[in-house]
């Protein structure tokens, strides 16, 4: 569905990577002769999504695989070293100041620790007023009105806009981190790993104010989450990453039902199931690699127990395998 | 069944701060039997943690524990004396954490601290002790446990180092290990890979364990019995399939319905409103009341009993305490 028409957020051959910089002593010793050691990331290699309007994208991956810097750059937060991310069609690297600053009000990123992203000396009040004050989106006593909707909107109770965030909950904290993203009237919100650190009851207290806020405000959502679970429960559509790329993108329901790439079977397979009993675990092997040095070829080759010869020497593309589906995999061409 | 490796009765652990003592253990009772997995669930302040250091006689100032016993092997651990209590941690019984840095000495190689935690206890040459390590760290699943030895913590990947203080921990083969959240900061392949050589481990060396953590759906897959702690107290204990199927007490039937459903995407999950008591100011009564469907006026005064249930139910290992309890499948009682 969302692979037709304009989306509202389209990340076409994003890439990212991160340098070491040289300190003082390397720069010395280069004087000498002494070659420094310049190790480069690849935290994100040319990865390809677009999120339609009203949708719920779930990207998902384990540690050091690229989610978060993904999410950060859809954000706006961090420029890509290469690749075009394009907002309702257009290139945000070419916006002028007033088109950018939509750009950024309309796309609000959550993040995983409340308590870090929440500054401990402001008051609730003021953290989620402060943008819309600043953007002049709301002035004087309109302020304190904004403040007090979006709060009873994330079912917090206005009474608590004078308290500090240590005086609060995980699960409050977490809804004064959607509050001060609702409070410019996004339409796009990046949660990276939003309920992960909440306790199973509170977790899903907050994962149906998502869905509630998708429902009245026709919000779009970009979902980062390394539990599968929670991501089969409120996607539409999937993207699983591996070191760096995207290995498998498509439908949620589809995805779950019949994954094709090994990476994303092996991964649905160690989910723990509330249904699943005294279970013999039978675990995928190896460790995942540094993304510092990377395995050549398809990342995964080494832990996969499907592969090839040229698994080694030649990266799969993300290529269609059905409707909507795509797949970063050797094995898809010989079926 | 055979008599249990760790029978914990009545224990209560107790902070004393400024504010008054907060009961963060208030009344434990749940037995281990040989070779059993026992999940301790709880979410964040329930006291699960705090039950498994009270076990272990790690509980400092101004923690301590202040009643109940626990009976390890028949001996209450906590008329030992400190020396004796010593000589039993790290050899009868051992704790893995969720952080491994907290039992890892930075600063020493992998081989020097588990050639300490074996001649600690056992009178062995340093050769025969090394050689034990490196069969233990092989056992865990780490390749090249030869060359690993010589490695430092820092060295190792989270995963690794998980591995290497779980093999630490089952280097003298212990009678009950305890396992405070192991693998929560895990990936889950990692943790898949961890929970199969620890069910291998244990299988063989008929060692109890004791899972804390705040997964259900983790504990589900391994453990033999659940325990479901809410603040302090044990609210529900039975085999698993009787406590994950047939919850009775309403905060394990809560917690079970928040966990989304493989089913049913994009619905609404069931949510228990409000938020877990804090410790200085528990409710009176049942602590759950506050937020629970199924409360009546009794709930509000007085603390349930724990009752037992019928043998059709689970039996003698299977209790819950709750005034208005969940039915049981097929009950008469209409849902509220």
């Amino acid at each position: 569905m969302s692979e037709t028409g304009t989306p509202i957020l389209a990340l076409e051959a994003v890439g990212r990577r991160f340098e070491r910089s040289i300190d003082m002593a390397e720069r010395l010793l280069a004087l000498f002769g002494r070659r420094p050691d310049r190790r480069t990331v690849h935290a994100v290699d040319s990865a390809d999504l677009a999120v339609a309007e009203g949708e719920v994208v779930g990207l998902v991956g384990e540690s050091g695989c690229g989610k978060s810097t993904l999410a950060r750059i859809a954000a706006g937060i961090l420029p890509p070293s290469a690749g075009t991310v394009r907002f309702r069609g257009r290139d945000v690297a070419g916006l002028g100041q007033t088109e950018r600053l939509a750009y950024t009000l309309q796309v609000q990123m959550i993040f995983q620790d409340p308590f870090a992203s929440l500054n401990p000396r402001q008051t609730v009040g003021t953290i989620i007023g402060e943008a819309p004050r600043v953007h002049g989106l709301a002035t004087g006593p309109a302020v304190a009105e904004r403040v007090a909707r979006v709060m009873h909107e994330v079912g917090l109770d206005p009474s608590l806009a004078g308290r500090f965030p240590h005086q609060l909950s995980g699960g409050q904290r977490q809804r004064v981190g959607i509050a001060r993203a609702l409070s410019v009237d996004p339409r796009f919100l990046v949660c990276d790993e939003a309920v992960s650190a909440l306790d199973v009851s509170v977790r899903a207290q907050v994962l149906n104010l998502f869905l509630d806020l998708r429902r009245d405000r026709g919000l779009t959502y970009l979902f980062i989450s390394h539990d599968l679970s929670v991501v089969r429960h409120i996607a539409d559509r999937v993207a699983i990453m591996y070191l760096g790329r995207i290995v498998e993108r498509g439908p949620a329901a589809a995805l779950f039902a019949t994954p094709t790439h090994p990476y994303t079977q092996a991964l649905l397979a160690e989910i723990p199931r509330l249904s699943r009993r005294r279970r013999r675990f039978t675990p995928v092997a190896g460790e995942i690699p540094s993304p510092l040095r990377p395995p050549p070829g398809c990342h995964f080759h080494p832990r996969c127990p499907h592969a090839l010869a040229r698994c080694r020497d030649e990266t799969p593309a993300l290529r269609p395998v059905a409707p909507g589906r795509w797949s970063a995999c050797h094995l898809n061409d010989q079926a | 069944m055979s008599a249990p490796v760790l029978d914990v009765r009545g224990l209560r652990t107790v902070f004393h701060t400024s504010k008054g003592p907060l009961p963060a253990v208030d009344g434990v009772d749940f037995a281990v039997a040989p070779g059993e997995v026992l999940g301790l669930v709880g979410e964040s302040g329930s006291g699960k943690s705090v039950t498994g250091f009270s076990i272990m006689g790690l509980v400092d100032p101004p923690g301590a524990v202040t009643a109940g016993q626990v009976l390890f092997g028949g001996r209450d651990l906590r008329r030992l004396p400190p020396e004796a209590m010593r000589r039993l941690r790290g050899d009868r019984i051992a704790m893995v954490f969720q952080d491994p840095l907290m039992t890892l000495n930075p600063v020493l190689r992998i081989d020097e601290q588990m050639v300490e935690a074996i001649r600690e206890h056992h009178a062995v040459p340093w050769r025969d002790a090394r050689a034990r390590a490196r069969d233990a760290l092989g056992q865990m699943g780490i390749p090249a446990p030869e060359e690993r030895l010589d490695a430092y913590p820092h060295q190792f990947s989270g995963g690794m180092r998980q591995r290497v203080a779980i093999a630490i921990a089952m280097l003298n083969r212990p009678d009950l290990i305890i396992a405070d959240e192991p693998t929560t900061a895990l990936d889950v392949t990692i943790q898949g890979q961890i929970l199969f050589e620890m069910q291998r481990l244990i299988a063989g060396s008929g060692t109890a364990l004791i899972w804390i953590t705040h997964d259900l759906a983790v504990v589900a897959e391994l453990a033999d019995r659940i325990a479901v702690m809410y603040a302090g107290r044990i609210v529900e204990q039975g085999w698993t399939d009787d406590v994950l199927d047939r919850p009775r007490h309403p905060y394990t039937d809560g917690l079970i319905r928040s966990v989304p459903a493989e089913d049913a995407p994009g619905g609404r999950l069931h949510q228990i409103d409000g938020m877990a008591p804090p410790l200085l100011a528990r409710p009176p009564g049942c602590a759950f009341a506050p937020r629970c469907p199924r409360a009546l006026a009794p709930c509000r005064v007085d603390a349930p009993e724990e009752s037992v249930a019928a043998a059709a139910d689970g039996g003698g290992g299977r209790h819950w305490r709750c005034h208005n309890p969940v039915p049981a499948p097929g009950a008469p009682e209409a849902a509220p």
